[in-house]
């Protein structure tokens, strides 16, 4: 393959003609700036949106061919977006880059067409390498069990997206009180 | 540790309402919790799976090539080796195969990988036989619906503490140290009763 070497914003070693337009969904300021030049860097051409509105209104013109997208956004669930940059753009590669993150959520990003999910906080690296196909495949021996806080809110996790993420439902299939439920998914992801 | 490939001849009487034919589906189930395993033959067995166990990716891989499963349950982390690795053979072998990773070492790094293998669904233990086969039987690309009466969060939490604590042959400080816990801090909680279910 030809690879393009020295010339700047071609360090994925992809092929130069290739589009590289790309849409950062997120609502943390210094994050959306690191990343951006991180991506930048690599010759993607950026856009970027702070909320679910501005990604869909951005979307709508831009076409990107990758995406990278928050879930917890202030006016609602980036996962909304998958289907609609789809439709803008098919074979579009997104990857859902959350603080929120759990295996239940990555197993419907994945199932929905993302090619990736990835925890804050993160390396821009990871996510470039992610966006590219780069990344390793998670085929890394585990040495060690989840934390007992995760397992449990894996477990909450699961079953509020087999609840399709509606709250009341799943205190009550949990049998736990609304608001307790509440604050506990308001809160970020445990450590692994 | 020594048995391979048992194929086990269950009573069968009839098949999920899925299958058209008086046979039942075939499930491999590759596992190397032996208590587990068994627990979870038996109860796929009652409820109309023909169950093929193995303990290892080598015997799991035996299997995929000497059975043609309609279903896997595949644990993550085999002795001698990746579950993902099985679930991509699986998958290549029989394109039709459904399978769920059933793990105690769960992170998302590794349900990435297995959807990407081309696993249905990602459980984390403890699962009980009803989630497993929820996800087994759970059509098209969404997760299956929810359990009517899943487990407690707190119950959750408190099993999978007691099974690395029975992993760590209940040594308390090691237990401790995998779960990144204080000691006392796991000590107070072995101490008390079991939460609800």
């Amino acid at each position: 393959m030809a690879v393009q070497k020295e010339q700047p914003g071609m360090a994925g070693g992809r092929v130069g003609s290739e589009s590289r337009k790309l849409l950062l969904v997120d609502d943390e300021v210094a994050l959306r700036k690191n990343l951006v030049r991180a991506f930048e860097r690599e010759g993607f051409e950026v856009a970027t949106a702070g909320s679910l509105k501005e990604a869909y209104d951005v979307a709508a013109d831009f076409c990107p061919d990758y995406a990278v997208l928050d879930l917890n956004l202030q006016d609602g669930y980036g996962m909304e977006l998958i289907g609609t940059l789809q439709e803008l753009r098919p074979g579009v590669r997104i990857v859902i880059l959350t603080g929120y993150d759990s295996i239940a959520s990555s197993l419907v990003a994945l199932k929905a067409g993302a090619a990736g999910y990835l925890a804050k906080p993160v390396q821009a690296e990871q996510v470039v390498a992610t966006l590219l196909g780069q990344a390793d495949d998670g085929l890394e021996p585990l040495v060690r069990p989840m934390s007992a806080d995760r397992v449990r809110w894996e477990h909450i996790q699961r079953v509020f997206e087999q609840c399709n993420r509606n709250v009341s439902e799943t205190a009550r299939r949990l049998n736990m009180h609304r608001r307790t439920l509440q604050r506990i998914l308001s809160k970020r992801a445990p450590r692994p | 540790m020594m048995e391979n490939a048992t194929n086990t001849s269950p009573a069968t009487p009839s098949a999920p309402g899925e299958r058209a034919s008086g046979d039942s589906p075939i499930l491999i189930l590759v596992d190397d919790d032996a208590p587990l395993r068994r627990s979870l033959q038996r109860a796929m067995e009652r409820r109309n799976f023909q169950v093929y166990t193995a303990d290892s990716l080598k015997a799991g891989l035996n299997l995929a090539h000497s059975v043609k499963p309609d279903y896997a349950v595949i644990d993550l982390r085999l002795e001698d080796g990746s579950g993902i690795e099985l679930v991509k053979r699986l998958r290549e072998l029989h394109p039709k195969v459904r399978v769920v990773i059933l793990t105690g070492y769960g992170n998302i790094a590794t349900a990435v990988a297995a959807v990407k293998a081309g696993a249905a669904d990602y459980l984390a233990k403890p699962a009980d036989a009803d989630d497993v086969i929820n996800a087994l039987l759970a059509t098209g690309s969404s997760l299956p619906p929810p359990p009517a009466n899943p487990m407690s969060a707190d119950r959750v939490r408190w099993e999978h503490i007691q099974r690395v604590f029975e992993q760590c042959n209940r040594n308390v400080s090691e237990t401790a140290r995998r779960l990144n816990m204080h000691r006392r801090t796991l000590q107070r909680i072995l101490n008390k009763r079991a939460p609800r279910e």
